[in-house]
């Protein structure tokens, strides 16, 4: 499969997961989108939105947790897919990308650093400070806005905002920065969807230059397969058809290192 | 291993996020109104998911009032719901949602709690007799006529006078003013929050 | 990419942006958002049938059978087959513009027109109506039995806000309208039946059918007509939008203040005429009398609204061109 392919499917799938979310909501079978979705009366919220929030944690229902429970085990199966899939701005950021950076750093200590600011600066303000810029809710809002009649212009105008502010500064968003990132990264670390490399491998970068993240996958390095968005691009433009997306078994002897 | 340049790089990028959220919290922010239920506001503000579920709730099963606060409300505020009464007036007191309050029943964090309702008070109205048409010239009384609350409005001769204590703050007044710029406003003085 | 753009690719994106420009202004012209306005319609006034030697018939029966009686005041007048014909679109405008049941036309009185006008077995029947500002008239409908009434007898009932067609209409000689924005479907019928219900007024003193007609027009137009003078705008609405027949409610009358909360008094009254101005003027009387006025008759005449419409010409004020039926039922 051609690069651009993916590509493709990849805008399909963020514009059918945007068409779903005002579909369900317009003919009332689900309601909310990506901050909080409730599906038959399970509330399935957004992790770090309920993680800045220490009120809410104290105040959490039944129905609230297993929804945090469900979405968490998603999250240690398949790992980052809904950075590589689902996330409006993980595509808009893979399209303007041209320089990412290399990815010799070890950035899960970035991770670990962006998520504990993070939650002792909204813990002791007692606020949650990433909602207030969180791209993924501006969509989210834009999308319940246009369920609601509203055209939400300011929202519109908020997230051109917020994304020049982050194409500016900083072409590594997702790769340690975005706080919904840095947790799906975090929480990869026994993920069955993996990707494998095996001895065809003729180590010429292709894949790093085609990764998002600029991963060199054929390392074999763990924290490089937490970090994969798992966006299928290394596969499709392999000239040694050297790796391949497999199903890992946590007990399995092939371990990567 | 990691060379100092790129140690405070990773350093300035983690901490990103938190510190521009942490700043932009500080910034001023206009007192809204909110919709009935609402807890007090600062505790508001950091339960409140700014999810819009209440929004559409008002829009599919009340008057359709609720729309989210915008930059210039203020950037802490920004996707939390509010009450337009330009849009529609809010019901839950003598109208459509009395006793209902679909608001209320779409919050799924409980920044909005259910209230009786004797005891819902959004805000109240304020009054600028400048551009008021009964003041300049005579022959309104609209808001008088279309106030729900007996007491709230009293035209004594042809001008309104307003009792804000009675006034529950459903905008119905302001919804109504034929006046351009709108001689009401509706304002959270007054408000009661829920506990 | 090179910082500077060629000629070539500057003039295309000048054209095409021109292009984009005219496009779009040419498709904002043919809409309507800017540009030259259509002219404002016409509309025909019919004459009064409901008169006998050149006086308005204005009927009141009193009782308690809210049918009989509404059947009875129209016949007394002279029948409603004057001016329902087979191929006649009928649109019945009740008082709906509150959702308290006291401050509308009862849904005994709209139940008992609305047979009435079946009856008479005409092409079509819309009830429609375009409620105070700040009040959801579908709300209203529901709230007052209107909308019970209406599915149970299968006419058609009309929020008025939401249809959203809004035509210009030129006045018959209005003195501060020279048009009016109205609702199509009060300008595509041909017969409109209205049904007031006799109340106190804050600023137009009393409601009966002449200020009932604000119903037909559109919210921001309500507006203008308390930013204008509402008096003289109701006047000049009704100078082109004339009732044809007329059948008030005053079984309960909302007394010393209105419209919206007031001292309700038994009237057990309906009124009927094809004068809106005259029956305005029978109808304010006996509420100011219900009120124990001095003079009733007096201070019906002075109501500035109903003066103002006898002085276009939408009926007549004059005690003498009116012929008052008064009966009693059951």
């Amino acid at each position: 499969m051609k690069i651009s392919t993916l590509i493709k499917i990849n805008v399909l799938t963020v514009i059918i997961l945007i068409i779903f979310y005002l579909t369900l909501n317009i003919i009332d079978i689900a309601k909310g989108s990506y901050c909080i979705f409730l599906l038959s009366e399970i509330p399935f919220i957004c992790p770090i939105g309920l993680l800045q929030r220490p009120d809410l944690i104290k105040a959490s229902t039944y129905s609230m947790l297993i929804g945090l429970a469900i979405t968490l085990i998603l999250i240690i199966v398949l790992g980052r897919v809904f950075c590589g899939w689902l996330c409006p701005i993980g595509i808009l950021i893979r399209f303007t990308n041209k320089k990412a950076r290399s990815s010799e750093h070890s950035s899960i200590l970035a991770c670990f650093i962006s998520l504990i600011t993070l939650f002792f600066v909204s813990w002791t303000l007692g606020y949650p400070v990433f909602c207030l810029i969180c791209p993924i809710g501006i969509v989210s809002r834009i999308i319940i806005s246009a369920v609601s009649g509203i055209f939400d212009i300011w929202g519109i105008i908020w997230g051109a905002i917020i994304f020049l502010l982050i194409m500016a500064m900083f072409t590594d968003w997702c790769d340690g920065i975005c706080p919904l990132g840095a947790l799906q990264t975090l929480l990869s670390f026994m993920k069955i969807v993996r990707i494998k490399v095996n001895d065809n491998c003729i180590k010429c970068n292709a894949c790093m230059k085609a990764c998002p993240l600029r991963l060199k996958i054929y390392q074999k390095r763990k924290t490089d397969q937490m970090k994969c968005i798992v966006c299928l691009r290394c596969i499709a433009i392999c000239p040694a058809k050297a790796l391949k997306l497999t199903l890992h078994h946590p007990s399995s002897s092939n371990r990567n290192k | 291993m990691i060379s100092r340049r790129d140690f405070f790089k990773i350093l300035l990028g983690a901490l990103f996020t938190p510190l521009l959220g942490g700043i932009l919290f500080t910034l001023p922010r206009k007192k809204v109104v909110r919709p009935p239920g609402a807890v007090k506001e600062d505790l508001f503000l950091k339960i409140c998911i700014r999810c819009g579920l209440c929004i559409e709730a008002c829009f599919k099963e009340g008057r359709g009032t609720l729309e989210p606060c915008g930059i210039l409300d203020g950037i802490a505020l920004i996707g939390t719901p509010k009450v337009n009464p330009l849009r529609a007036p809010c019901e839950a007191l003598y109208g459509k949602c009395e006793g209902k309050l679909p608001c209320v029943k779409a919050c799924p964090t409980g920044a909005l709690k259910w209230v009786e309702p004797h005891e819902i008070k959004i805000g109240s109205v304020e009054w600028y007799p400048r551009r008021c048409i009964a003041v300049l010239r005579g022959g309104c009384l609209v808001c008088a006529e279309v106030c729900p609350v007996p007491g709230a409005i009293v035209p004594k001769g042809r001008i309104p006078t307003f009792n804000s204590n009675k006034c529950i703050g459903c905008g119905r007044c302001v919804t109504a003013c034929p006046a351009h710029p709108k001689a009401l406003k509706l304002t959270p003085k007054g408000e009661r929050r829920a506990s | 990419m090179s910082r500077k753009i060629s000629r070539r690719a500057f003039i295309k994106l000048v054209a095409g942006a021109a292009i984009t420009a005219i496009g779009l202004g040419a498709l904002g012209y043919h809409l309507g958002w800017f540009g030259r306005k259509e002219p404002s319609l016409e509309r025909e006034v019919k004459p009064n049938p409901y008169v006998k030697n050149g006086r308005s018939l204005v009927s009141i029966i009193k009782g308690h059978d809210v049918d009989k009686m509404v059947r009875t005041s129209v016949e007394a007048i002279g029948g409603i087959d004057k001016i329902v014909k087979p191929n006649s679109k009928v649109l019945i405008k009740p008082n709906v513009g509150f959702n308290d049941i006291n401050a509308v036309a009862s849904p005994e009185v709209v139940r008992a027109v609305v047979e009435l006008v079946q009856d008479a077995n005409p092409k079509e029947i819309i009830m429609a109506e375009s409620g105070v500002r700040g009040y959801d008239t579908s709300d209203n409908f529901e709230a007052t039995g209107i909308a019970d009434v209406a599915k149970e007898l299968n006419v058609d009932l009309i929020n008025l806000d939401k249809t959203g067609k809004v035509v210009r209409v030129k006045t018959k000689g209005g003195k501060t309208l020279k048009e009016v924005k109205a609702f199509k479907q009060a300008y595509d019928a041909d017969v409109i039946i209205c049904i007031p219900k006799l109340k106190r007024h804050s600023e137009a003193t009393v409601t009966i059918s002449l200020k009932n007609m604000m119903g037909i027009i559109p919210d921001d137009q309500k507006g203008r007509f308390h930013e204008l003078n509402l008096h003289q705008c109701i006047a000049d609405l009704n100078s082109v939008f004339r009732p044809n027949l007329v059948i008030v409610d005053a079984i309960e009358v909302m007394t010393v203040s209105g419209p919206r909360r007031g001292k309700m008094i038994p009237g057990n009254a309906i009124l009927a005429s094809g004068d809106p101005v005259a029956v305005d003027v029978i109808a304010a009387e006996y509420l100011f009398k219900l009120e124990g006025h001095i003079s009733p008759l007096k201070a019906a005449l002075n109501v500035a609204h109903i003066r103002l419409a006898a002085e276009l010409g939408v009926g007549t004020n004059d005690i003498s061109k009116i012929e008052v039926i008064e009966r009693k039922v059951g």
